[in-house]
């Protein structure tokens, strides 16, 4: 019996969010009668990719030991490219150059952390304004208007009855996951947010991984924006203000440490279900958006306040 | 005169950490005008019993007295406050604060209006530091001053404070001997001054030189506290270990001609650090590169691995010129460095030991560069896992986990997977205790017969004539001298590295040796 | 026997710090000088008397809350919540001073909603364990709620004259603001640089165990000072309702990230240990006087981010460049 309870308690602190998502949709089933519709949950797993995607190229950055604050912009300047390139070039080429014009503009933004010894945080600040500017400058600060329909399925349609995007996200973390456990690059990305400096004396080719790791966000990015693009078939500047700061959040929240070194995939894609399910649960209960702010804040701060209490005080049982 | 009623008496001190217990009810008194010295191996509980004086810890069970009075065991501002100081191993000091910021810190002067007083603060700095002989402006930036300077900055910061008790942590590990001479003769003088020190050190020879009371520590027990002069070197390492200290069973020997030289370096300079340096080292051999603190050897090793970049002069390994502008050209080279503080330069604390191991190997013909081979990594494991003798239950365990001496064997573990054939290990056996230090010896001697060329540089004189077939001795970056087997003993080495080139000014320090002089 | 120590380098006196420091200033002075010299000659209204108390007026809200956060970056923390907590503290100012409440109690109530934010972030930081960055990350979500709550979604137009006074009166020739903005950076920098309160918030900055060795009480440290800076917020929330006059709670969106970069280009490191407040000032008026030149040369107001943008990342060049060359480590990760 004790080892059946103190099993379980270990499986609660490894696993928290999934623990707690589960609990969730258990007690939302319960309690709503709308939640369990086809339409509801569609919803929510169409919603939670837009977050989820970027969360897993972001877990593996903060996990290398960078943050990206430019995903808004990033995200927005790549979802403007395949708008408007779809119509000339067809979906296949439009998602294509998205794609790639989100790992270069990821690339930029490792180049300058590692070239030019930019902090991250403050960098990628940087590049949040450029990019920005960018997405205006091209847009001529008007909203780019989509039609093509195999574009907008990609975003609002479903495959077997399961919304595409969030098929595509389980694709990013199936992908994320084999880079980062089962490649050499992945441990290069473990050991780097580990001790950087004794990763440079074990050979590891420290700009390579970060610029890699930096175009990785870009491309993850970049197919969110493409996929959100699609959704609301429209693009422009401000589409995703506030991004990353919900990206960071589910990736937080899933576990991973903001120290780098350590991470979990499975967490932060808990961590972006997370997040949609809360607001799904407050829009299905009938409270207010604004409302809706402060139950967000408050669940960002107990979730890892939960975890700071519980080592602080349980350190020592457990 | 040691004071008849104790200034500190510590009874019956328990400590647990989780399952471990570290203190098993020590007692431990000092006196006042005593150097009262705390030795024993890593892990033997020093540590724990000064943070637990310190008020760092709370232990489980025991009492304090300081002065006679009974005292409970509250923070590290009670224990401040009772007049307990402490010099920590790990500075406190705060680099981009001044000098006088930080000697004063928490108890700053202050004029009305709760402004700081910065006249007061700057004079106050200043006597402190002249009595330790220092003069340092107070207004320097703390993080600018050398190892040695700081670490008197640390003890004027104890004094400000004007304790009964100084707890000094290994307050030598970073010194050379001129520095160490200077901060012997400063706790002397506390000493004298009514201070009672309690001096916690590896160095049995500073022991020695210093220490009215010797207490041994072992395993968290106290095995005994006599007083100095009625005790040797030799039962208290016995005391120590629990064991006498088997001697290395290795005799230098001089590795045949005709063996081909897997590094050779000529006149390598990095301006500043040190000057065309020359030398060889053969496949099977272990070179030793002994030097104080500042000899630029250090620097050398670094340089050679491509953290730093010489300004002149060539480097070869096995016939090829080798141009190291990058770690990586140093691997590719066949090149491995083991630098000296393992937790800053060499373990990634959350990868496992077989990621640890297998972080620098790469990819071997035929593999995919891309992908991790589970199972031919477990396989290579196993095997270096014996050849090495790393005691660690499975690989995945963390590497935190493992002693310090296992930890070393896991880099070097790690230069085996690498296929490095020339291994370049700064202070192998820093932070690693009497008994693995042998098993790190038994262990380069086998790496060297496997064909390697290892290159040791150490501080330990003792290390280097035991493990090594030659040294060179390095002084203010040159080479000095290259000691051949024969002429490979302890004292010669210290003797060369302090002497220098015969062409320098004359050094006015005298010769420290870690042993009594003849009267 | 006594040794004359001399710093390593000559970079290592504290006094070359200070002037490296300056030099910092001077740059930004000297792109300020630029600006003014190359758009003053394409529109010589720009030098006018109201277009430069226009650039004071718009630089203050980013030097009071600047003032603030250059205190919690020295400190190694981050902030991200200053925006909302703006807001929150215009509408509240702009509801009460709008149904009839004094104007001295209604400031003070708005400054006291910033200062409770503030503390209730350090206490999640210092209680919880939870790091800065995620910390004011939630209370940016919270504050944000809190503020659409209470103004139920709609603004509010400030018909109290005196408020709107504060906004444009003029100070021996100085907007109000501006004046106060000054008086903010004069109390923060006494209180950072010549009190025990400010030292051990740089030293918890720099090395927290050694400032914890020492007897600091770093925790209490953290929440005073996150106190400070949600006063400060609020306090920028008050300029821009007096200035602009009619406030919604979205009137802070994207501020935090403003005052952060400010902050950065002043000359604060975000690896903790020092702060650059004149320089934070400094900036603020640089980033008002770029938006206005681009404003009155007809520049769309995108370009201004490209602006910004640049010159965040040209100046951590230079610092990261600077770094290097006293030797000290390049900054690490903010506010964790």
């Amino acid at each position: 019996m004790e080892r059946v309870r103190s099993g379980l308690a270990t499986i609660a602190a490894r696993y928290t969010i999934e623990v707690v998502l589960v609990v969730l949709v258990i007690v939302l089933l319960l309690t709503s009668s709308s939640f369990g519709t086809s339409d509801n949950l569609n919803g929510v797993l169409r919603q939670s990719a837009f977050v989820g995607i970027g969360a897993a190229g972001m877990t593996l950055l903060i996990v290398s030991g960078a943050f990206d604050l430019s995903v808004a912009s990033l995200l927005a300047v790549c979802g403007i490219a395949a708008g408007k390139l779809v119509g000339d070039v067809g979906v296949v080429i439009a998602v294509v150059a998205a794609l790639l014009l989100g790992a270069g503009l990821g690339s930029v933004n490792g180049l300058i952390v590692s070239r030019l010894r930019v902090p991250a945080f403050v960098a990628t600040l940087g590049t949040q304004y450029v990019y920005l500017a960018i997405a205006y400058i091209w847009t001529n600060n008007q909203v780019v208007v989509v039609s093509n329909t195999t574009f907008l399925a990609l975003g609002a349609g479903s495959i077997a009855g399961i919304p595409t995007p969030f098929l595509f996200m389980i694709g990013t973390y199936l992908v994320c996951w084999y880079l980062f456990w089962r490649t050499r690059y992945g441990r290069h990305v473990r050991a780097m947010g580990s001790n950087e400096q004794a990763s440079l004396i074990a050979g590891v080719p420290l700009e390579r991984v970060r610029v890699a790791t930096f175009a990785l966000v870009g491309v993850c990015t970049a197919l969110a924006g493409v996929l959100l693009t699609g959704l609301v078939s429209s693009a422009d500047g401000t589409v995703a203000t506030g991004y990353e700061l919900n990206v960071i959040a589910a990736v937080v929240v899933g576990g991973t440490s903001l120290n780098g070194g350590r991470g979990t995939l499975a967490g932060s894609f808990a961590g972006a279900l997370f997040f949609t399910l809360v607001s799904n649960a407050l829009n299905l209960y009938g409270v207010g958006s604004y409302w809706q702010y402060v139950v967000t804040g408050l669940v960002l701060v107990s979730a890892l306040g939960v975890e700071g209490l519980r080592r602080r005080f349980w350190l020592e049982t457990i | 005169m040691p004071d008849q009623q104790p200034i500190l008496a510590a009874h019956g001190i328990v400590k647990r950490f989780g399952g471990v217990q570290a203190l098993r009810g020590v007692d431990f008194d000092l006196h006042a005008s005593e150097v009262h010295a705390l030795v024993g191996e890593n892990g033997a509980g020093k540590s724990t019993l000064i943070r637990v004086l310190a008020g760092l810890h709370r232990p489980d069970e025991g009492t304090l007295e300081v002065n006679s009075r009974s005292m409970r065991f509250g923070g590290p501002l009670a224990a401040r406050r009772a007049g307990i100081g402490t010099v920590a191993q790990e500075f406190t000091l705060v680099p981009k604060l001044s000098v006088a910021e930080n000697v004063l810190l928490g108890h700053e002067p202050r004029r009305p209006w709760r402004l700081l007083d910065w006249p007061v603060m700057r004079r106050r700095t200043s006597e402190l530091l002249e009595q330790l002989g220092l003069e340092i402006d107070p207004q320097a930036r703390a993080g600018s001053l050398s190892i040695a300077d700081q670490q008197l900055v640390e003890i004027a910061k104890a004094l400000s404070l004007e304790p009964s008790v100084l707890i000094m942590d290994e307050p030598t590990a970073a010194l050379n001997p001129a520095e160490v001479d200077r901060l012997i003769d400063v706790v002397g003088a506390l000493r004298d001054r009514g201070v009672g020190v309690l001096y916690v050190t590896h160095r049995l020879g500073e022991v020695f030189r210093l220490a009215d009371r010797i207490t041994v520590l072992r395993d968290g027990e106290q095995v005994a506290t006599q007083a100095a002069a009625a005790i040797d070197e030799d039962e208290l390492i016995t005391q120590m270990l629990g064991r006498e200290l088997t001697a290395v069973d290795h005799e230098p020997q001089e590795v045949a001609e005709d063996r081909q030289a897997l590094l050779r370096v000529s006149e390598l300079s990095l301006e500043g650090d040190f000057s065309q340096v020359s030398f060889e080292v053969r496949a099977g051999e272990v070179l030793g590169i002994a030097g104080l603190v500042g000899s630029g050897r250090s620097e050398l090793m670094r340089a050679l691995f491509g953290l730093l970049h010489p300004t002149a002069g060539t480097a070869e390994v096995d016939a090829t010129s080798l141009t190291a502008t990058h770690p990586r050209d140093a691997l590719a080279a066949g090149v491995f460095l083991l630098a000296e503080d393992r937790k800053a330069e060499g373990l990634i604390p959350d990868l496992s030991v077989r990621e640890n191991l297998f972080l620098t190997a790469a990819p071997d013909d035929g593999e995919s560069p891309w992908l991790l081979r589970r199972s031919a990594e477990t396989k290579e494991y196993e095997q270096v896992k014996s050849f090495l003798d790393i005691r660690a239950d499975s690989p995945e365990q963390p590497i935190p986990t493992l002693s310090g001496g296992n930890q070393q064997k896991v880099l070097l573990g790690r230069a085996m997977a690498s296929h490095a054939r020339v291994l370049l290990l700064s202070e192998p056996t820093r932070g690693v205790d009497v008994g693995a230090k042998s098993d790190i010896y038994r262990a380069l001697r086998k790496l060297a017969a496997d064909d390697a060329a290892v290159v040791v540089s150490s501080s330990d004189a003792l290390e280097l004539s035991q493990v090594c077939d030659r040294c060179l001795v390095m002084s203010k970056g040159r080479a000095v001298r290259v000691l051949g087997p024969a002429e490979l003993d302890e004292d010669s080495i210290v003797a060369a590295a302090v002497r220098g080139r015969d062409d320098d000014e004359a050094v006015d320090e005298h010769v420290d040796v870690d042993k009594e002089q003849p009267a | 026997m006594s040794t004359t120590t001399v710093p390593r380098s000559p970079l290592g006196r504290l006094s070359v710090r200070r002037l490296l420091d300056v030099l910092q200033s001077a740059g930004l002075l000297a792109v300020l000088i630029v600006v003014f010299v190359v758009v003053s000659v394409l529109e010589p209204h720009f030098i006018s008397g109201a277009s430069l108390k226009t650039i004071l007026v718009n630089s203050s809200q980013l030097a009071v809350c600047g003032v603030g956060m250059t205190m919690v970056i020295a400190l190694r923390g981050i902030d991200l919540s200053v925006g909302s907590v703006e807001a929150l503290a215009a509408v509240v100012a702009a509801k009460l001073s709008s149904t009839g409440t004094p104007l001295a109690l209604a400031i003070a109530i708005a400054l006291l909603a910033g200062l409770v934010a503030g503390t209730i972030n350090g206490l999640i930081i210092t209680q919880l364990r939870v790091p800065a960055f995620v910390a004011t990350l939630g209370m940016l979500s919270i504050a944000q709620g809190v503020a659409l709550l209470y103004s139920n979604g709609g603004s509010f137009l400030v018909s109290d004259r005196a408020f709107t006074a504060i906004g444009r009166d003029v100070v021996l020739g100085v907007p109000l603001p501006f004046v106060i903005a000054l008086l903010a950076l004069i109390a923060g920098w006494v209180l950072f640089n010549q009190t025990r309160f400010g030292r051990h918030t740089a030293a918890a900055g720099d090395n927290e165990e050694a400032a914890i060795a020492s007897g600091i009480r770093v925790r209490s440290l953290i929440v005073a000072v996150f106190a400070i800076v949600g006063l400060t917020a609020a306090l920028a929330g008050v300029l821009v309702t007096a200035q602009v006059g009619d406030v919604d709670a979205t009137v802070g969106m994207g501020f935090e990230l403003n005052v952060i970069a400010v902050v950065v280009l002043g000359g604060t490191s975000l690896a903790g240990g020092r702060g650059n407040l004149p320089g934070t000032v400094l900036a603020s008026v640089l980033v008002a006087s770029i938006n206005a030149a681009l404003n009155i040369l007809g520049v769309q107001t995108f370009y201004q981010y490209l602006a910004v943008g640049l010159l965040l990342i040209l100046a951590l060049a230079l610092e990261a460049f600077r770094d290097r060359l006293t030797g000290s480590r390049p900054s690490a990760r903010p506010g964790v």
